[in-house]
């Protein structure tokens, strides 16, 4: 690594993909080799019927819309493999900006949130706070005070400021709803 | 730190889906009747075949292998799933001639891990640490997980990572290339975080 491209934090492993298609290709196996075995002994094998598939096949033809059907589904479910494995994943962390080129950072969306909830509710005024948003950070605040005069804005400096503290390396706008809590 | 699992997983899709796409492409263009609608009316499993798989009983026996070894390697598949791709030890340095004093200089990279950890969770806010090594013996990186309480200096816990600990390990190593990759987790109560419905909403910022 010798040039000063800055390292990223790496994008998800298609690990819950894997874990569906390797579990459903370990049960149509073992289904397939207890099949097998039952039409090479010409035996019953652990209650499956020896010829059950193969007269399934004696009577069904290639034009049966079930074999159409069939054939579509597994083209279609192949199709999104393939484009499962060719597309890259998405990132599952928001990445936080370094000086150092060879350090990545990141943070789950959630993380962000509740870092940003935390240092909304340090300003004096604010009962609860929750920070939504994916395209924009939604503060939405609550307070017992009755003049509020310039407490939106109050808000809005404090998640900018950690914001800008945190560095994302994507920015999004901020905005704070206000409401006011009868006591 | 999972780049195994990832390119196994990859590849692993990439086949079965082909496999997949060729076969149900296939079987749906025969039985759309692009082969002639005398193929499609045939029975899937024919009397010529039937014949032939009856004097060849092997034939299914090789049936039971194959999907025996394919059923392994997805087990294998399953398997390695949770695994990390982690580094025992580090070459600090490597003299293969045969001059006096000429050998390896290796480090357990646990002892770096367990370095970075303390390091980063003597900070303030930092909840618990894990830090492990991977990559190659000559170049070596370093994973770092940091869960932090929700009011915690994150930015200060990053830098000081950046700022102290990092530029003294890869000094240490003499690794000036040593990449490291820090994930980090909030965890814990956010004060009455919950905001209710009902009250008057009396202000939306920035004016």
């Amino acid at each position: 690594m010798t040039n000063s491209t800055p390292i990223r934090m790496p994008r998800g492993t298609r690990a819950g993909a894997a874990l569906v298609v390797a579990v459903l290709t370990v049960a149509a196996c073992t289904y397939a080799a207890i099949e097998a075995i039952a039409l090479a002994t010409r035996e019953r094998t652990l209650g499956f019927d020896v010829h059950a598939v193969t007269r399934y096949g004696r009577t069904t033809h290639w034009d049966d819309t079930a074999v159409t059907v069939a054939g579509i589904a597994a083209a279609v479910i192949g199709l999104a493999l393939v484009l499962a494995a060719l597309l890259p994943p998405r990132r599952r962390t928001i990445e936080l900006a370094t000086d150092d080129h060879l350090l990545a950072v990141g943070m789950s969306l959630a993380s962000l949130r509740r870092t940003l909830q935390a240092a909304v509710l340090t300003i004096d005024g604010v009962g609860t706070a929750r920070v939504r948003g994916r395209r924009h950070w939604t503060v939405t605040a609550t307070t017992n005070l009755r003049d509020t005069t310039g407490l939106p804005e109050t808000i809005h400096n404090r998640v900018t400021t950690e914001l800008a503290s945190l560095n994302p390396t994507r920015q999004r706008p901020v905005r704070v709803r206000l409401i006011r809590k009868d006591r | 730190m999972r780049r195994l699992a990832a390119r196994g997983n990859r590849i692993g899709l990439g086949l079965l889906g082909l496999a997949l796409l060729l076969a149900g492409a296939a079987l749906a263009t025969v039985s759309l009747g692009v082969f002639g609608d005398d193929n499609a009316a045939q029975p899937i499993y024919p009397s010529p075949a039937q014949r032939y798989i009856h004097q060849h009983s092997w034939i299914w026996s090789l049936v039971a292998a194959a999907a025996i070894i394919i059923g392994l390697l997805c087990v294998r598949w399953l398997i390695v799933q949770p695994r990390r791709d982690t580094l025992r030890r580090i070459r600090i340095d490597s003299d293969r001639t045969s001059e006096p004093g000429a050998g390896r200089t290796l480090l357990l990279s646990a002892a770096v891990a367990n370095l970075v950890e303390d390091e980063l969770a003597a900070q303030s806010g930092a909840r618990r640490v894990s830090a492990a090594l991977s990559g190659s013996p000559d170049q070596p990186e370093i994973w770092i997980t940091l869960v932090a309480d929700p009011g915690a200096d994150i930015a200060h816990l990053r830098d000081h990572l950046s700022e102290t600990t990092l530029p003294s390990i890869r000094s240490a190593l003499g690794q000036p290339q040593l990449a490291a990759y820090l994930s980090i987790t909030v965890k814990g109560r956010v004060g009455h975080s919950r905001t209710s419905k009902h009250g008057v909403l009396i202000g939306q910022g920035p004016p």
